[in-house]
């Protein structure tokens, strides 16, 4: 079993056991990486010499009692979020030699804690939708889903436990459903995006892949998340959107319902909830301040550099300009109409998640990166979700759901996510993957 | 009493935008896929924010009937 297979949970207990070095674990990634991302193309830069030497101060500073909770745990840095001495290209070739010379926010905070960003992974460009040359594990025909592309892939196969990738519309959850590991967007705001390039600011969230939700636990409390109830008290009530389900091409909606009897045949209250307004209403709304945020964003290194756009955001940026002002605002006042009523609706049905699938149909082919019609609601909310792998579908596709919280109550779902992950089992590995 | 249509003000609205487009990009006028796609679901999604949006001068204190057409006192 490789050491990424472990979980960085363990690694930590092995490595504060003494029964593996922090090196040790810098060299199995490293190996990891160099048999199979010439397949793969996860990775844009990884810094070996950085993460050698950062393993040495890390492996003196635990021999000597040095209390660092995620001493081991490499990972790999979504490339449109800075990593010191690092280039941030954000897949943009005038970009490309664009060192950063500190940490982002959250990156430092990992560091602090004992973990190793080793390099920078794939993204679609600018973290919006022309997809990167990343293959996916599970069929290198099919889009391993973006914007976190590389972050999703190189978690699915073992390169590294865990990975940092952002969120605007749905560019954490949608990989992690399509490469079968799990994927983390915190609520707005509780993780910091100083350092992380804009896609649009009122929507962007830093989230965590891995391979287990006790991972991304351990993680989400160091970058900015409250800690974790360690256990629900009893069998979680959550509201299953049947609506939303519905939306789903048919075997995906047959395998969430199957999901969802799982969890009641495991004791779990399910129930029906309602979202409170069209599916439509959330597309449009969160469309409109998207593309209004990233035109903001882009506009005057788009008039300068228009050509080494992407031939889709370009499209995009281009009908951006187009959108009037008073439309924008007038989707902010929606946005704010459709917040109070979400969070009526799962205050009302007493339940502590919502269920839903993570992606209406199967991976596309690779020139997008999937819909994100079922995950941009809970983005323009800015509640937490979270993807959850739940087996391998019988197309031979890693299947899964979306669980979505309460607001500010990031904790309260990672408690349910646990609960359900322990009735879902492990994480599938893709063929191209890690032998578990 | 009817108020006035907001389906038709809308449609109004969306083919000001689509004209819009017409004139400032000649692929999207030739109906080239990329910028067609893209300007397309832009109106789509401005559409569904204008049908969503509450009118902010709606309010029942108003007889809707008495608005002055020529605008006469604003």
């Amino acid at each position: 079993m490789s050491q990424a297979c472990i979980g960085a949970a363990d690694v930590v207990a092995r490595v504060h056991a003494g029964r593996l070095t922090v090196r040790e674990c810098v060299e199995r990634a490293l190996q990891q990486i160099e048999q199979s991302d010439p397949d793969l193309a996860a990775w844009i830069v990884v810094d070996a010499d950085g993460a050698r030497r950062t393993a040495s101060t890390l492996d003196d500073a635990v021999s000597r009692g040095q209390a660092l909770p995620l001493a081991g745990v490499v990972v790999a840095v979504k490339d449109v979020i800075d990593v010191a001495g690092l280039p941030t290209s954000g897949g943009f070739r005038p970009f490309a030699d664009r060192v950063a010379t500190r940490d982002a926010e959250v990156v430092a905070r990992l560091r602090q804690a004992g973990a190793i960003p080793l390099g920078k992974v794939s993204t679609a460009q600018f973290a919006v939708s022309d997809p990167p040359e990343t293959l996916s594990p599970w069929d290198a025909s099919l889009t391993p889903g973006g914007s976190s592309t590389g972050s999703a892939v190189a978690v699915a196969v073992g390169h590294v436990p865990v990975a940092l990738g952002t969120q605007t519309g749905g560019s954490v959850l949608r990989p992690a459903n399509y490469c079968g590991v799990v994927g983390y967007k915190p609520g707005f705001d509780v993780v910091p995006t100083d350092g992380v390039m804009p896609t649009a600011w009122s929507l962007d969230h830093v989230g965590l892949l891995a391979r287990t939700v006790e991972d991304i636990r351990l993680l989400a409390r160091h970058v900015g998340v409250a800690p974790s109830r360690i256990d629900l008290e009893g069998a979680p009530r959550i509201g299953i959107i049947t609506r939303l389900v519905g939306v789903a091409e048919p075997p995906i909606a047959g395998l969430v319902a199957a999901s969802a009897e799982a969890l009641a045949r495991a004791g779990a209250d399910v129930v029906e909830l309602d979202l409170g307004a069209e599916l439509e209403t959330f597309d449009g709304v969160y469309r409109v301040i998207m593309q209004v945020e990233a035109y903001a964003a882009h506009a005057q290194l788009f008039s300068r550099h228009r050509r080494h756009y992407g031939p889709q955001l370009r499209d995009y940026l281009d009908a951006a300009a187009l959108i009037p002002g008073w439309v924008y605002t007038q989707a902010q006042r929606v946005r704010a109409s459709l917040r109070r009523v979400f969070d009526e609706r799962m205050r009302a049905a007493g339940v502590s998640a919502a269920m839903l699938p993570a992606v209406p149909a199967p991976p596309p082919s690779r020139e997008t990166t999937g819909s994100s019609l079922l995950l941009a609601p809970f983005s323009l909310l800015g509640v937490p979700a979270i993807a959850l792998p739940h087996g391998v579908a019988e197309d031979g596709l890693p299947h899964g759901i979306q669980l979505v919280g309460r607001r500010s109550d990031d904790s309260g779902l990672l408690a349910v996510a646990s609960w359900c992950a322990e009735e879902f089992g492990p994480a599938p590995c893709p063929p191209a993957g890690p032998t578990a | 009493m009817e108020g006035p249509d907001d389906t038709s003000t809308a449609r109004s609205i969306i083919d000001q935008y689509r004209a819009e487009a017409c004139r400032r990009y000649p692929n999207f006028a030739s109906g080239e896929s990329g910028i067609t796609r893209a300007v397309e679901a832009m109106l789509a999604s401005l559409a569904r924010v204008i049908a969503a949006a509450e009118d902010p001068f709606a309010t029942s204190h108003v007889d809707v009937d008495r608005e002055s057409a020529s605008g006469d006192g604003v």
